[in-house]
């Protein structure tokens, strides 16, 4: 469980405050995303998540640990966070090297680390580049890497900063089925994103940040549908809502639909009713 | 006549155990003034297009180049970077290999001061670059203290500082939030009817699908369809199912293959609507 007690954070104390006051409640096994504009303070959310920020006022709780009292060493053994710019993760010679420093701070079995490894090349479609430099890899192909890195150790909560940014259709619906599947397992997923599209598609909640406040947490298709949230953050909601409203104005009997999977049948009544 | 040719370009990274083929007989013309997306699958070669734009391939990478790409006429292999970074201007897919200096003003300095530029034009250029990508409170930061997306617009406009006929950006809305993408694009379609020639990869179609002329998809180092929006996003090309199309384009895809009277392929939510509202009031049956 992750819990935020009134925090706030800024990164010294003659800048302005980066996050004001925000308290939140997530239970393990929630597959959550947070939304906001460029600067909102998301990726400085989650970097107080796994301990590399302390909040300046407030408590942060990972899985009962306050993370101001708790080492990043301790925490990474429940947090794995999957940095927003690839480069900042990767360092190592080879892709494989790379996961083999990841586990090796484990106290894992040689065995338990190889099958880790292996599985992990596998899942994420990487095993074609597993000896070749993560510097020498395309845009997709790196990302891919870094959220291998993080992968492997098998955190309880993952939390993951713009996972899908320069990934293909096939790759997006190929970490979307893994995310889910870790879900099944009863991980706590956590993303950072800007594609809505995804969010709504995937994610049962989100949490709109602005200017470092919680303006909006709960169901996704009702936080999107929210006009008010969605101007004050300057999101756009996605096409299908959109659509739907647009409809709307007219044909005031036409319903949102309750998921995305919905939305087709919703134009096909909308076109049949008189 | 065109203003980027390639000529059966192939070009293969040198990696160390094996040579890759990350280009494969391209062949591609672009007009001058035109906006053209480049898309495809991770790894089918766009950034590798791009950088054979410029000549950073086959100049900085190691590999085996074949073909030939001509830009406003010069042949890169003939030029170097140098020069060639008169006529394109390339925004890296990741924006962190790209910003060095102490902060953003000297940044956005750089690459004027490298061409030699007089102050006048340099501080003209960069106030514009500033004020275009709208950035002038972060002009005293330093490129590690911006937010992702804060960086993402400064690289922007380092390569507008410039001033180039040609801009090739890869992915240069990723880390922006949608407003900021939107805005970004919506400024280059600007620049494009100004003049400009605009190649962009980008993955939000949603959002750039209305601005361009023309789209090319790869699939693995090769284009495999190339046109108008509409006929690409008809094409039955197995390289398509890589693209994450807009939700409104998988409707009425979906419509088509369904209902006979269905045939148009919006990308707009008003255009959407317009024929669905249409639709209705021809008394349309499901
Ligand atoms: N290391 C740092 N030192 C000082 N200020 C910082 C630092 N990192 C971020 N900031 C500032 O804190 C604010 C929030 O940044 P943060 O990276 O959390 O935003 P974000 O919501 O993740 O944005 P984006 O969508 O652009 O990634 C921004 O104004 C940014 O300039
Ligand atoms: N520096 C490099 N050395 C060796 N191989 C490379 C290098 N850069 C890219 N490649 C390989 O060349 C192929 C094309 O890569 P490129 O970066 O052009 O793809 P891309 O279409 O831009 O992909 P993405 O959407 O993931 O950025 C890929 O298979 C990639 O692994
Ligand atoms: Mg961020
Ligand atoms: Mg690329």
């Amino acid at each position: 469980m992750i819990v935020l007690d009134n925090v706030s954070f800024r990164y010294s104390n003659d800048t302005a405050w980066v996050l004001k006051n925000n308290s939140l409640r997530i239970d393990q096994g929630e597959y959550i995303a947070i939304l906001g504009q460029n600067g909102a303070g998301k990726s400085t959310l989650v970097r107080l998540l796994n301990g590399l920020l302390r909040p300046t006022q407030g408590n942060v709780y990972i899985n009962g640990m306050n993370t101001s009292n708790s080492s990043v060493a301790e925490l990474a053994r429940e947090v794995g966070l999957v940095f927003q710019n690839p480069d900042h993760q990767l360092f190592a010679q080879t892709v494989r090297d790379e996961l083999q420093f990841s586990v090796k701070t484990l106290e894992w079995s040689a065995e338990k680390q190889n099958n880790a490894i292996k599985e992990t090349l596998t899942q994420l479609d990487l095993t074609l580049f597993s000896d070749r430099s993560p510097f020498k890899l395309s845009g997709g192909e790196k990302r891919r890497t870094s959220i291998g890195t993080i992968w492997v150790r098998d955190p309880s909560i993952l939390i993951l900063d713009e996972p899908t940014t320069g990934q293909d259709a096939v790759q997006k619906r190929n970490l979307a089925s893994l995310l889910s599947r870790l879900q099944t397992y009863g991980k706590t997923i956590f993303l950072v994103t800007h594609d809505i599209e995804f969010t709504i598609k995937h994610c049962p909640r989100v949490i709109i940040l602005k200017e470092g406040q919680i303006i909006g947490d709960g169901p996704t298709m009702k936080v999107f549908s929210n006009q008010r949230i969605m101007s004050e953050a300057c999101l756009f909601p996605p096409q299908i809502i959109r659509l739907i409203w647009k409809l709307q104005e007219t044909h005031p009997n036409l319903s949102m639909p309750n998921n995305p999977q919905e939305f087709t049948q919703s134009i096909e009544n909308f076109l049949k009713n008189q | 006549m065109s203003i980027i040719q390639f000529r059966d370009v192939s070009f293969s990274y040198h990696t160390g155990e094996c040579d890759f083929p990350a280009l494969k007989n391209v062949n591609l013309e672009i007009s001058p003034g035109s906006f053209v997306l480049i898309c495809g699958a991770t790894g089918c070669g766009k950034s590798s297009l791009f950088r054979a734009l410029n000549g950073l391939v086959p100049h900085f990478y190691e590999g085996q180049f074949t073909g030939q790409v001509l830009v406003n006429g010069k042949d890169t292999r003939q030029f170097s970077t140098r020069d060639l970074s008169l006529e394109v201007g390339l925004v890296f897919q990741n924006p962190d290999n790209q910003l060095i200096a102490m902060n953003v003003e000297r940044e956005l300095a750089f690459g004027p001061e490298n061409l030699g530029l007089s102050r006048e034009k340099i501080i003209a250029q960069v106030e514009y670059a500033l004020d275009v990508v709208n950035i002038q409170h972060l002009r005293k930061k330093s490129p590690l203290e911006l937010s992702g997306g804060e960086q993402q617009r400064v690289a922007i406009a380092s390569v507008l500082a410039l001033n180039p006929p040609i801009l090739a950006l890869d992915e240069p809305t990723a880390n922006l939030d949608p407003q900021r993408a939107l805005d970004i694009l919506a400024f280059l379609s600007q620049l494009k009817h100004q003049g400009k020639t605009i190649l962009i990869v980008e993955h939000r179609l949603e959002l750039v699908l209305p601005l361009v002329d023309k789209m090319v998809v790869m699939q693995n180092g090769r284009i495999a369809v190339e046109g108008s929006v509409e006929f690409v996003l008809r094409s039955q090309d197995p390289a398509i199912d890589a693209l994450e199309l807009p939700p409104i384009v998988e409707l009425f895809k979906y419509m088509e293959k369904t209902y006979p009277r269905f045939s148009d392929i919006p990308f707009t939510v008003e255009k959407a609507s317009e024929i669905l509202f249409a639709k209705k009031n021809e008394g349309f049956k499901v």
